[in-house]
């Protein structure tokens, strides 16, 4: 859990937007564009299983 | 000591947060959320602790465990509720934000609407 | 522990290295287009100068280098010699299409050898001459073009088979 999940989704951003500079720069503007939606897929994957996670455990606590 | 980590973890996240946002505002909205879902359950379990002592006083009491079940349900609703809307208005979305405030309480208000009925029952009944 | 280390820098090593092959055949291009030139332009010495057979001509200009593009002129000329038969242009299209796939020369580049096989071995000495030097004109335009692409592209293909590498790694870490 914690601080891996966070330095994950920043380096995943980092990369993300170097790959953009580069694709950009050498006139390839879809496939820049496609890489920033596939840097988002997946890190809106992740952010999706750990709300997953915060939903379960406020049930589980507030005894839903 | 567990405060301590807490905080070194935001300062990360917001050091991280900074230097992502200028170049990916949409991947920056994503590390707030994750940071906040971890410092809830850096958290969590200690939460855990205090409902079970609250239901343990409860049925020491002889308070009927429905309604404190409805009231601990409410709480959650109403954190849930809180989390979205602040990530809302963070990404500059505060209609969004006002209308998962107004979901909450409407929801809120419907849940507790058979106890305000016996309530009223019971008012109505003391009333000649 | 360790075996996730090791595993994502071989991970990253591939990226990097197919990164590298990807660029190396843009730089190789321009080289391959020189050669070829060079080699059609000692055909044409050998050609206005001796007056030797087609298929041993061939197979002499291709013997003057090892490298690949050279074995389009020795296929093709070994097949016009043990082929008795067939025509010179079909036996350098055949040499053409079997060896462009060893090379680094593009779709362009194999259109613009087939049709200056079209024409070989069907006129006299002058036409054949002047054919080669028509096709030496656009193998230069041809070479020209690959410079600017391989200075656009050799760096970018390293860059991102270096940050591809690196984004699997963190994805699957």
């Amino acid at each position: 859990m914690s601080v891996d999940i966070l330095f994950k989704i920043a380096a995943i951003g980092i990369i993300v937007s170097i790959l953009n500079l580069v694709l950009k720069h050498s006139g390839r503007e879809e496939q820049a564009m496609l890489t920033t939606l596939i840097g988002l897929v997946i890190v809106l994957m992740i952010v999706a299983k750990e709300l997953n996670n915060l939903f379960n455990a406020v049930k589980t606590m507030f005894n839903f | 000591m567990d405060i301590i980590q807490i905080t070194g973890l935001a300062v990360i996240a917001i050091a991280l947060i900074n230097v992502i946002k200028p170049q990916r505002p949409e991947l920056g909205i994503m590390l707030s959320i994750i940071t906040g879902i971890i410092i809830f359950m850096f958290v969590a379990s200690k939460i855990t602790i205090v409902v079970s002592y609250i239901n343990n006083f409860a049925e020491k009491a002889n308070v009927n465990t429905v309604h404190l079940s409805l009231l601990l349900k409410i709480i959650g609703i109403s954190y849930i509720a809180e989390f979205a809307s602040e990530i809302c208005k963070d990404a500059g979305e505060s209609a969004i934000a006002s209308k998962v405030e107004l979901a909450a309480k409407v929801i809120i208000v419907a849940m507790s609407m058979p106890i305000v009925g016996s309530l009223l029952d019971l008012i109505v009944r003391i009333m000649p | 522990m360790f075996l996730k280390i090791l595993s994502m820098l071989i991970v990253l090593f591939c990226a990097a290295f197919a990164g590298y092959m990807k660029s190396k055949t843009f730089a190789i291009r321009p080289q391959q287009l020189r050669e070829l030139q060079m080699l059609l332009e000692l055909m044409l010495n050998d050609l206005t100068y001796m007056s030797t057979l087609l298929s041993d001509l061939l197979i002499s200009t291709g013997s003057r280098t090892n490298s690949q593009v050279g074995m389009f002129f020795t296929k093709a000329g070994e097949t016009l010699k043990f082929n008795k038969g067939i025509r010179a242009s079909k036996a350098w299209e055949k040499a053409v299409v079997e060896n462009i796939g060893y090379t680094c020369l593009d779709e362009e580049d194999k259109i613009i050898l087939i049709n200056f096989g079209l024409n070989i071995g069907n006129s006299d000495i002058e036409g054949q001459a002047r054919n080669i030097k028509a096709v030496l004109q656009q193998l230069k335009m041809q070479e020209h073009k690959a410079e600017e692409i391989r200075r656009k592209n050799e760096l970018l293909y390293k860059k991102i088979g270096v940050l591809a590498g690196l984004a699997a790694v963190i994805i699957l870490i």
